[in-house]
């Protein structure tokens, strides 16, 4: 009896492991998260695994997409992160290139199109600083299609002046600027009309107008990149808009073509030059910055076609000119490799290692879409979404996510699933992740089954009657007895 | 359960299967519904929680359906029911820990009983014997309130139930099944318990014989319905006759359909098995499926014919153009 009691006690108040949180409509419970960051600040991934605090932090009708969720039919697993510094949460735009996940530490690699998904919640505009990088070398002049009669820079021109790229980039609700940049020749950016700091509309679209024009010789982008991700950041007014004003740094390096800075630069040649400007980016983005929120996100946008199809970013920063070029990397660039279009491949590279996005886009409703999504808003939480083989999901498992271009963070959370038993799978929805369905799912097994039992259970008594009806007939007397 | 709803077949012996099943399907419910919304063990108490709803629900439903074939009192048949349930599951949940904390570390090398104590690992290595102790156990109940009888069967139907539910948990649960349709804990717990409850019940307990009484049930057109029980309530024999004789017979038949003054008896033995002797020279013929026995009397024999009855077998009696048909029929004893 005492045994009893003891055992009794130990399973109410729980034999070790109480600080395991469950999670409600599963059967899954959750260690404390971990967090470790890096720099001055205490920058931390957060992920959410109690009730509590995701009520705490997300809207009521979010919290069933906060909470930790396995779904071992489907293999997917799924937690919830919001980034903070220094306790306070860290609003930022984030995409699956900028994330890596890792299950069992083992990373979760992208295979298909539900391998993993970090998903955005509760969209909110951040005070920023939009470091617009335009490239006015002389191939800005071309007239693609012939008989329009619009170089590259008036395509250009028109998506900037556009009622909804200016409202992006001056939106009402927060404080914003633009500093407008024009790079060609010398390779160091000078400010459009001179003016660093743009904090209206009227200003802007006035300098668009008549300042954005087509200068002269090569294509100095790397340098440019470079430049404004690093020495720009110095310059006194852009300094007192990012630390003063609190705007976040966000550059959206537009270009035509290929980098360019030689007569007789070959497409290979840009391979150690993009090599360096990804490792100073890198190395601007993980350093140790007085702030990491005024570490700047660059976003790079294409004017054209993709000349690489397929270009598939590597995880490391190492360049070849074979990966960057293909076939073509001795193939002279003014003239010769650049008419296939435009370097998507850099593009993507100096964007994924720049935190942001890369565009793609020949057309003024294109790149007005590229500007609009590059001044995004910025996001409060996010859930991190991957799928995995169920077979790895049958004991407790680790779940960990990394940013990956940004300062070294990162967060875990141990997972511990019922060896025994679970909740009814998820339900797909039209993307294909699995959402939790409800307890009441649990009667389309429960009632089915019972009634089957029951129903069952009159079969013999149904069969014997069934049986004696059709063959314990008795023949009629004959007449006559 | 209800007696008068079990007719005498073999399909009977399906019905213990059927409201175990159920009762264990519920407890499958119970645990999860507790697990899911209100959860207050910890992860390494699930087995515990999960087996041990099992088995007291089996246990439980086990003698309860005992208790209402043999129409006991309600007090009665809930206090046998908690019992049962209540031992068995205590039972279960120390056997439980003890495989878990004390047999299994011996029985595995140090990585297995690391393996052994990691609660969440799915797993029907470390799994099974938990399964099979708990199904044991769940015979000690109703053993206990069946004072003993059919403790081998009691024994083996529960070993068989844990190892059949831990196969059946763990096929219906592993990812690569999935061929079949099936490949979730969700599912699979279900699964498991439906086994566990469904072979406990089949295996056990049967229902038995002396819960049935036969019976002698006039086909034919004349006196057509009438019936008498051939019953023996103390378990000794008893015989009744069938004849025109016009006293003290047990059935009486008219003669002018031919049936004899004594024309056939028929007697339960101590073995509850059911007899028939033809007691004169007028045909008599006892007809099952495929089946043609004639019991008229030789008088060159010392004793008369006699035949095992089973129920639905037919009694043919006087000519054999028109005969008089008597079936014998098992009913539930209660019968009236």
């Amino acid at each position: 009896m005492r045994l009893l009691s003891l055992l009794l006690a130990c399973a109410l108040a729980g034999c070790g492991q109480t600080d395991l949180a469950p999670v409600p409509g599963t059967t899954v419970r959750v260690a404390p998260p971990t967090a470790s960051g890096q720099g001055k600040q205490a920058l931390e991934l957060h992920i959410f695994a109690t009730e509590e605090e995701c009520y705490a932090t997300v809207k009521e009708e979010d919290v069933a997409n906060c909470l930790p969720f396995v779904d071992r039919a489907s293999g997917q697993v799924r937690v919830a992160f919001q980034m903070r510094v220094d306790g306070e949460e860290w609003k930022i735009p984030l995409a699956e290139d900028n994330m890596e996940i890792f299950h069992k530490n083992q990373r979760v690699l992208r295979e298909g199109r539900n391998d993993f998904q970090i998903v955005p919640h509760e969209p909110a505009r951040a005070d920023q600083l939009f470091i617009l990088l335009i490239d006015s070398s002389g191939s800005m002049a071309i007239v693609d299609e012939e008989g329009s009669g619009r170089t590259r820079m008036d395509k250009l021109r028109a998506a900037l002046l556009r009622n909804d790229v200016v409202d992006a980039f001056f939106p009402t609700d927060v404080k914003t600027a633009v500093v407008p940049l024009i790079f060609k020749g010398s390779g160091v950016p000078e400010p459009l009309g001179g003016k660093w700091v743009v904090d209206n509309k009227k200003d802007f679209r006035q300098l668009i107008k008549t300042e954005l024009q087509v200068g002269s010789g090569f294509t100095y982008f790397y340098n440019a990149v470079d430049w404004a991700s690093s020495t720009l950041l110095t310059n006194p007014e852009i300094k007192r808009a990012v630390e003063v004003g609190k705007q976040a740094p966000t550059i959206i390096a537009l270009t035509d073509g290929f980098n360019n800075e030689l007569p007789t630069d070959v497409c290979g040649d840009n391979a150690p030059r993009l090599e360096k400007m990804l490792k100073r980016l890198d190395g601007v983005r993980r350093g140790e910055a007085s702030d990491v929120r005024n570490i700047p996100t660059v976003y790079t946008v294409g004017l054209g076609r993709s000349a690489w199809r397929g270009f598939e970013v590597p995880d490391d920063l190492s360049v070849s000119p074979r990966l960057m070029c293909k076939g073509f990397a001795d193939q002279v660039i003014n003239g010769g490799v650049e008419t296939r279009g435009v370097d998507n491949g850099a593009l993507s590279w100096i964007a994924k290692v720049g935190g942001g996005n890369s565009f793609i886009s020949r057309t003024t409703e294109g790149l007005a879409d590229a500007f609009k999504a590059a001044a995004a808003v910025r996001f409060r939480w996010f859930e991190a979404r991957y799928k995995v083989d169920p077979f790895y999901l049958r004991r407790s498992f680790e779940t960990k996510l990394r940013l990956s271009s940004l300062l070294r963070s990162e967060g875990a959370v141990w997972i511990h699933p019922s060896g025994w038993f679970d909740a009814p799978p998820g339900v797909a929805g039209p993307d294909g992740w699995v959402h939790a369905s409800s307890f009441r799912e649990t009667t389309t097994v429960l009632l089915p089954v019972l009634g089957l039992l029951v129903a069952l259970g009159y079969l013999p008594a149904a069969w014997f009657n069934v049986r004696r009806a059709l063959f314990s007939r008795v023949a009629r007397r004959k007449k006559g007895r | 359960m209800n007696i008068f709803l079990i007719p005498y077949t073999w399909m009977r012996h399906l019905s213990l299967a059927l409201v175990c099943s159920g009762a264990a399907l519920l407890a499958w419910w119970l645990v999860l519904a507790l697990a899911v919304l209100f959860p207050f063990w910890t992860v390494a108490w699930d087995g515990a929680v999960y087996l041990t709803a099992l088995v007291t629900a089996v246990a439980g439903a086990s003698t309860l359906a005992e208790a209402s074939l043999r129409r006991e009192a309600v007090w009665k048949r809930t206090l046998r029911t908690v019992v049962s349930g209540s031992v068995s599951g205590a039972l279960a949940l120390a056997g439980y820990w003890s495989w878990t904390s004390v047999a299994g570390p011996i029985a595995f090398d140090d990585a297995g009983e690391a393996d052994l104590g990691e609660p969440t690992l799915v797993s029907l290595r470390y799994r099974l014997a938990a399964f099979m102790v708990c199904g044991l156990l769940t015979a000690v109940g109703p053993l206990v309130l069946r004072r003993g009888a059919g403790f081998f069967s009691h024994l083996g139907a529960g070993a068989a139930a844990g190892l059949v539910a831990g196969a059946t948990w763990y096929v219906m649960g592993y990812p690569k099944s999935s061929f079949i349709g099936l490949s979730d804990l969700y599912l699979a717990s279900a699964g498991g318990a439906l086994a566990f409850g469904g072979t406990f019940g089949l295996l056990a307990w049967g229902i038995p014989d002396n819960l049935y009484a036969g019976w002698l049930r006039i086909v034919s057109e004349s006196r057509h319905g009438r019936r008498i029980p051939v019953d023996s309530p103390d378990g000794g024999v008893r015989e009744r006759f069938v004849g025109h004789f016009p006293r003290g017979l047990d059935l009486f038949l008219p003669a002018e359909d031919g049936v004899m003054e004594l024309h056939v008896s028929v007697m339960v033995t101590r073995k509850q098995e059911y007899r028939a002797r033809g007691l004169t020279l007028k045909p008599t013929l006892i007809r099952r499926f495929l089946e043609r026995i004639d019991l008229r009397y030789d008088a060159r024999r010392p004793a008369p014919l006699e035949t095992r009855l089973s129920s639905g077998d037919r009694m043919l009696l006087g000519p054999a153009n028109d005969p008089t048909v008597v079936e014998f029929i098992m009913l539930p004893r209660e019968e009236r």
